[in-house]
């Protein structure tokens, strides 16, 4: 038996070995991904992350805290796992580190981590090694309680983005949505792993449509608390703030600017529903759009140059930009009869929003700079509410997939759709910047 | 002037207000025959609102304040009852993804604000509702719209726009939670709500 398996090993061996003949070529440049993630089809960093000899007591812990920071990355895009069925075919002997039989089972890059557990408090040191040439690229050491572990876990996997990317990892992220509750509707915040469902609000009133602050101090939303609805601020603690917005018998629809100071919103206080921004410092109000049509849902552009918003001035909902001062409207959805709720890429050159397709509605993509669009879901259920993850390769949106709308977060190509939320049902997500 | 009224006189007013509501529950139909509704609205509404106040007041004052006199204050109101008047202002629908007034809901708002001009002393809200398709945010606008479609005919018609607040609840107040035409054509609807 013994031998069968040893043979059946160096025959996997053999494998690999051919496969990571080929692979070996991209391995010889460490930073090849900061070319390549602008494109579709990205070069993903192959990882291997064996679990450590986990202390007595946190070995539930510890698996979690791995097993997190392997979901973070493979749900980053950017990392590819290695099998950890293989991880078995790397003899261990003592601290050294067989990089040639790591890159062997095709690990350009191994994680290794050391985990201590002592009165309830964690402490993961990890080690990040650039396996073609046996450098040691990263060293980092956490600490906390051991209700941290996921939170450790994640802000791990960020580092590791940044190392090969440059760029902000989204593993601490968190989700705002709200939640049926009979007639009402309460606000959640949620992981953006769909860990951690957290209630927000006890309002017994209809809530709707949370919106982050560029820091991820805030939330903007729309509620009925009021004998109208209005748009209202408060913490991510829940904590209520003012919000000097014009009025009117309905407000809705909070935007903010990327600097957190001003923030569009609709409000019908003209007679009819018009774009209004608000400087929350200055405490003054401008309107922006002058038109008997509906004029709603506006979004400041990462550059606050901007303002996408929907209007129904040709006799349907279709998207359109506006300067910031509300001059030069031009209109940028040109398929179908309804178009809605475009919000912007986090680099700006793109717009997500709901679009009916074949009585159904879709979310899809308009590249701005070459106008095309492209369609994100397929499947015969409807898809509502999009959101950009902060690194602009996901986004959030909610679908009736299951019968009634749940929240879900899919890549910004369409793919790899997760379920998020398995509750009541939810709606207008926000992904936290 | 009514500051000046001698006490005796208060008190006969008083006396008549506390006689006059309990005739009034002695008789259901308090909903007037169609062709004499206003004149039955107009000698009714007695005193005129600002006197009923200014009497109580009054009773207060001297010595005569109870629970009588705080009734004297709904009085003037009592001629139809809140449930009675939502009763007979009818609801209107729309078609989809429009805030356009069809012929019917024309007709049934013209009714309402005959109505609503009978018994000028209550306030409604129109509110405006879209059934479940499209988005909640663009909804919610298209709600107002229709609310507000409603109030501008209505004053077209002589009711005071005062007398009518809006409110929009975009796709989140179905009266039927079903996925078929015959839900949404119920759920793509104005209806109004009496307030004092």
């Amino acid at each position: 038996m013994p031998e069968s398996k040893r043979s059946w090993s160096c025959l996997l061996l053999a494998v690999v070995l051919l496969g990571s003949a080929t692979l070996g070529v991209s391995a010889q440049e460490p930073t090849r991904l900061e070319g390549t993630i602008q494109g579709q089809g990205a070069t993903q960093i192959k990882i291997a992350i064996p679990d450590p000899k986990f202390p007595p007591g946190a070995e539930e812990i510890g698996a979690e805290l791995l097993q997190t920071l392997r979901d973070d990355l493979d749900y980053g895009g950017y990392f590819d796992l290695v099998d950890p069925n293989l991880y078995e075919l790397v003899p261990v002997e003592g601290d050294v580190v067989r990089h040639e039989d790591w890159l062997s089972i095709g690990a350009d890059a191994l994680l290794l981590t050391r985990l201590r557990f002592d009165m309830g408090r964690l402490d993961l040191e990890a080690w990040l090694y650039d396996n073609t040439n046996g450098t040691q690229q990263l060293g980092k050491r956490y600490g906390g309680t051991a209700e941290l572990a996921r939170r450790v876990a994640h802000k791990l996997a960020d580092e590791l983005v940044q190392h090969y990317t440059g760029r902000p990892g989204i593993a601490l992220t968190r989700i705002a949505f709200v939640s049926k509750h009979g007639d009402n509707k309460e606000i959640y915040l949620v992981d953006y792993d769909g860990r951690r469902l957290r209630r927000l609000t006890t309002t017994d009133s209809l809530n709707l449509s949370p919106t982050w602050s560029p820091n991820g101090e805030e939330l903007a939303f729309v509620s009925w608390r009021g004998r109208q609805p209005g748009v209202y601020v408060m913490s991510a603690e829940g904590k209520l703030g003012v919000l000097n917005t014009v009025g009117g018998e309905f407000s809705s629809s909070p935007g903010w600017s990327p600097e957190g100071r001003r923030l569009a919103y609709a409000s019908d206080l003209a007679g009819t529903t018009e774009i209004y921004v608000l400087d929350r410092i200055a405490a003054k109000n401008r309107r922006l759009t002058y038109n008997p049509a509906i004029d709603t849902s506006p979004a400041i552009s990462p550059n606050a140059r901007e303002i996408a918003f929907t209007s129904d001035r040709t006799g349907t909902p279709q998207i359109y930009v506006m300067d910031f001062e509300g001059v030069n409207v031009r209109r940028v959805s040109w398929t179908g009869s309804y178009n809605e709720s475009a919000v912007w890429s986090p680099r700006g050159d793109r717009l997500a929003y709901t679009s009916r397709v074949e009585g159904k509605f879709h979310i899809v993509v308009l590249d701005l700079t070459s106008g095309e669009t492209q369609r994100l879901t397929h499947d015969v259920a409807n898809h509502e509410n999009p959101s950009w993850s902060p690194d602009g390769r996901h986004i959030v949106y909610a679908s009736d997939a299951t019968g009634e709308y749940q929240i879900y977060t899919m890549r910004a190509d369409g793919t790899r759709q997760v379920q998020l939320t398995r509750g009541p049902a939810s709606f207008t997500p926000d992904w936290s910047r | 002037m009514l500051r000046r009224c001698t006490a005796p006189s208060l008190m006969l007013l008083v006396v008549l207000l506390l006689l006059v509501p309990g005739c009034k529950k002695s008789q259901p139909a308090q909903v007037p025959a169609e062709e004499d509704r206003e004149q039955a609205t107009e000698t009714r509404v007695v005193p005129p609102p600002t006197d009923t106040r200014a009497a109580s007041e009054e009773v207060d004052s001297g010595g005569f304040a109870g629970d009588d006199a705080g009734d004297s204050g709904d009085f003037r109101e009592e001629t139809i009852s809140v449930t009675e008047l939502h009763e007979r202002l009818g609801a209107v629908y729309f078609a989809y993804d429009s805030y356009d007034l069809s012929p019917t809901s024309l007709a049934t708002l013209r009714e309402n604000a005959e109505v609503l001009k009978a018994y000028p002393t209550f306030r409604v809200a129109v509110e405006g509702h879209c059934d479940e398709r499209g988005t909640i945010d663009y909804n919610l606008a298209l709600g107002e719209k229709r609310a507000a479609s409603v109030r501008d005919y209505l004053a077209s018609l002589g009711v005071e726009r005062e007398r009518v607040r809006i409110i929009t609840f975009g796709e989140e107040r179905p009266v039927d939670t079903g996925h078929t035409e015959a839900a949404w054509s119920k759920n793509r609807r104005a209806e109004f709500l009496v307030e004092r």
